[in-house]
């Protein structure tokens, strides 16, 4: 499904692109300006190389040409490269990334062959592309591979959830409300769809009561009330109840349980056995 | 409900009390424990959220487990413990009798990674920076959470003299001082004392100093007998269980020896080396007696203790005016520190960051209205390991609420917290088995007070000592030490 959508993307900034130097992406537009600065001539083209992203075309123009001009990729599944003329003695060469790797581009005219390495470098990748969290929970997108320190994300809110870029390598999404919807992470080449998903039902326990209170019994009963003296878990609540009212009510002067249960208010040991009887069944 | 099996498994423990090898086996993580270990909830909710914990004892590494069990998978826990495995405190006196290998009280971490997966890193903290909640370690890393517990238990302070720890161990905390003071006493002559000085309060273990000196007076009657314990307490009474120690002391049946306890005692100045005492105390009159140099053959200075230089100097502590050293105040809800935001704001100024075990300062009182007797237990939360325990289990469900976003716990007031130490007052012997007492409390949030009070008819002790209580206090040393450690 990615890779589906991401070739769809990246046929149309082909097209869109041939004409000028793609300005999104600033390492390539500092290379490829040095080309530039001191026009090809084919006869005299200074050793050079180049690097691309997959599905971006890279364009320099070519001057002092003589004759026809032939273009080649030494690896087409890595980078296809053309020449498109404008005039008899110059013209456009594009050099578009297919598949990460390396190759070398070679122009020749009359006068002779120019050659330079072409370097592609993989597009960004976004993980997960689902991604499902809770009301008032977050979750992290990593980013992968980003043609730029400085990614982008949107929207960065709706009604279903927030979003956030955290890092160079992170966005965070918060839920906000049940419901669907999508953000796109881009780097500036690369756009990523990323579907999310808000539940209701956090995908958390709830904090039950009793919790921390029932835990007082687990250095001598053993946690969740396993073990120790005696395992008090997963009996039925009113019979925790019992027992713990009567050591409560107990004045025998030797027994720490007794001492113990008489710590407690009535709607303390409740709760305790009503948790206890839930929990290790 | 397995009572009688463990009566059984007691039986043979409590027989052969110098080695007791099956309880042992039980107090250490093992895979015969695999059956009874709680599973970590799968549940990714709090993923990207990590809590730092420093100091793997007793509160320390009860919070790091209940901060993954309540937590769930999600949330990572980063515990930072100096040593490769922890001593027990509990139970030590027994080692400096000789009644315990002091490899017996070692808990390794190996449960708490393996199992409850928490990250445990071996490394010493150096400093704390409280308001980023992160701690930089000697080795210049750097921790930082979204919560900061830190459980750093307790350091020891000087005593005036020439006063020289290497040679007069306070063994306060378990490990190679606990050995070497065994082996004082085993070198020490017939006839010659043991003298052991005990802090002013709030110190660690209110009743240990008065335990370590029953059970030494207990060894001394049958591998020392013309030589006698003097216990020189700065406090002006036992601080717990008075009526079971001041038996004891005094020659109950259930003791046979005697100790010789002297109150108000204020140290004048102490020799190591020479193993002499010069101090001050009050008589049964009120009148004050001086001693010059009195001898030891052991001498066990328990010197006065306060939260470690990492705390202090992080700006998280308050000197406690009854003894002048300085704990790290805590709201009793939470554990959250309660050092405020200035003198005339209360806020407190480092939210996230939370103090358990004996290195806080919980505020308590007796309930108003208190009509018990005091000379039964301590006015308040007192430095334990069994507390310790629940402070850490506290403070786990706190940090794991906020950071799920409950709002209820701003409205939370039912809050307790409980105690229990069991005391050996006699050690038993191949023919007869020990006996034992017992101190137990439950404290109640008192919330217009934002204090901890002991609940109605709370602290209760044993009202004897009996060898029912010394099986017990085996099963009970085996059951805390798992659930903070198993
Ligand atoms: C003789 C004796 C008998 C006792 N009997 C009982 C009893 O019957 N019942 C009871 O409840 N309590 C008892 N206690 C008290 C109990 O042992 C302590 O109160 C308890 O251990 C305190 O727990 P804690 O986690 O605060 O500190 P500790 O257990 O001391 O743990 C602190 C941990 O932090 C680590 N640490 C410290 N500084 C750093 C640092 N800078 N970086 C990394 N790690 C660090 C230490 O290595 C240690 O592992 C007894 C104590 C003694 C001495
Ligand atoms: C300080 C140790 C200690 C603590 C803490 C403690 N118990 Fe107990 N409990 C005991 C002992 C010891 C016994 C056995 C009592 C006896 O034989 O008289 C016992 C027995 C029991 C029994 C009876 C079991 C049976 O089958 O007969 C129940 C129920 C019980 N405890 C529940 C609790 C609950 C609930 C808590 C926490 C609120 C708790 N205990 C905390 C020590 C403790």
């Amino acid at each position: 499904m990615f890779l589906t959508r991401h070739r769809r993307a990246s046929q149309a900034r082909t097209r869109s692109s041939l004409l000028r130097v793609s300005p999104m992406s600033a390492a390539v537009l500092v290379l490829v300006g040095a080309v530039l600065a001191a026009p090809v001539v084919a006869a005299s083209l200074s050793t050079t190389s180049m690097t691309v992203s997959v599905g971006e075309t890279a364009t320099r123009s070519v001057t002092s040409v003589s004759g026809t001009v032939t273009v080649a990729s030494s690896n087409a599944e890595v980078a296809s490269a053309s020449y498109r003329a404008s005039s008899r003695t110059g013209g456009t060469l594009a050099v578009t990334g297919v598949a990460p790797g390396s190759t070398t581009v070679s122009l020749r005219d009359r006068n002779g062959t120019k050659s330079f390495a072409v370097r592609v470098a993989a597009p960004m990748t976004v993980t997960p592309t689902e991604l499902t969290v809770g009301v008032g929970a977050s979750a992290s997108l990593t980013v992968a591979n980003a043609a730029s320190e400085s990614i982008t994300v949107s929207p960065t809110s709706t009604t279903v959830f927030a979003a956030r870029v955290a890092s160079s390598t992170t966005v965070t999404v918060t839920g906000v409300g049940v419901g669907a919807g999508s953000i796109v992470v881009s780097d500036g080449q690369t756009k990523v769809t990323v579907a999310i998903t808000v539940t209701a039902a956090a995908v958390q326990p709830p904090i039950v009561k009793g919790q921390l209170l029932a835990s007082n019994c687990y250095q001598c009963h053993g946690t969740y009330g396993s073990g120790g003296f005696e395992s008090i878990d997963g009996a039925s609540a009113s019979e925790i109840y019992s027992q713990l009212k009567s050591y409560a009510a107990s004045t025998s002067a030797n027994s720490i349980m007794a001492a113990h249960a008489a710590g407690y208010t009535d709607a303390q040991l409740q709760a305790i056995a009503n948790y206890l009887s839930t929990v290790n069944k | 409900m397995h009572r009688r099996q463990f009566l059984g498994l007691m039986a043979v423990g409590a027989a052969s009390a110098a080695t007791m090898p099956a309880l042992l086996t039980l107090s250490r993580p093992g895979p015969a424990r695999a059956a009874s270990l709680i599973p970590v909830p799968a549940d990714a909710s709090l993923a990207g959220k990590r809590v730092v914990v420093v100091g793997g004892g007793m509160a320390g590494a009860a919070t790091a487990k209940y901060l993954r069990l309540w937590g769930g998978t999600g949330l990572a826990v980063t515990l930072i413990e100096q040593a490769p495995t922890y001593t027990s405190n509990i139970m030590s006196n027994m080692v400096i009798v000789g009644e315990r290998t002091i490899d017996s009280l070692a808990y390794r971490y190996d449960t708490l990674t393996g199992w409850y997966g928490v990250t445990v890193v071996q490394g010493t903290v150096a400093s704390v920076n409280p308001a980023a909640k992160s701690v930089t370690l000697a080795s210049g890393a750097v921790y930082t959470g979204d919560a900061l517990v830190l459980a750093p238990g307790l350091e020891f302070g000087s005593l005036p003299g020439a006063y020289d720890v290497a040679k007069t161990p306070h063994a306060w905390q378990a490990g190679a001082q606990t050995v070497q003071l065994a082996n004082q006493l085993t070198a020490m002559a017939d006839g010659t004392d043991v003298v052991i000085t005990l802090p002013k309060a709030p110190y660690r273990c209110p009743p240990g100093p008065y335990e370590r000196a029953c059970v030494i007076a207990d060894w001394l009657k049958v591998n020392r007998p013309s030589s006698h314990v003097y216990l020189l307490d700065a406090n002006p009474s036992i601080q717990a269980e008075a009526a079971n120690f001041a038996s004891a002391f005094a020659g109950s049946s259930a003791s046979g020896y005697t100790v010789t306890y002297r109150h108000d005692v204020v140290i004048g100045s102490l020799d190591s080396a020479a193993r002499t005492v010069t101090y001050t105390y009050k008589d049964d009159t009120g009148t004050v007696q001086s001693v010059t140099a009195q001898p030891a053959g052991v001498l066990n200075p328990i010197p006065p203790m306060q939260a470690p230089p990492i705390l202090r100097n992080a700006g998280l502590c308050a000197a406690n005016p009854a003894n002048g050293m300085a704990y790290a105040p805590v709201a009793p809800l939470t554990f959250e520190s309660a050092i405020a935001v200035s003198a005339t704001d209360p806020t407190p100024r480092f939210p996230g960051v939370h103090v358990v075990g004996d290195a806080s300062a919980v505020p308590a009182e007796w309930y108003p209205g208190y009509t018990g007797s005091a000379s039964v237990g301590i006015p308040g939360v007192p430095k334990a390991g069994h507390i310790g325990n629940q402070e850490g289990k506290t403070a786990a469900s706190a940090i794991v609420r906020r950071l799920r976003g409950d709002t209820t716990l701003a409205a939370e007031t039912d809050l307790v917290l409980n105690s229990a130490c069991y005391t050996p007052i006699t050690r038993g012997n191949a023919t007869s088995p020990g006996t034992a007492t017992w101190l137990s409390a439950v404290y109640e949030y008192d919330a217009p007070a934002k204090k901890m009070y002991a609940a109605q008819g709370q602290p209760r002790a044993a009202s004897s000592a009996t060898t029912r209580n010394f099986s017990d206090m085996l099963v009970w040393f085996n059951t805390v030490m798992g659930d903070t450690f198993a």
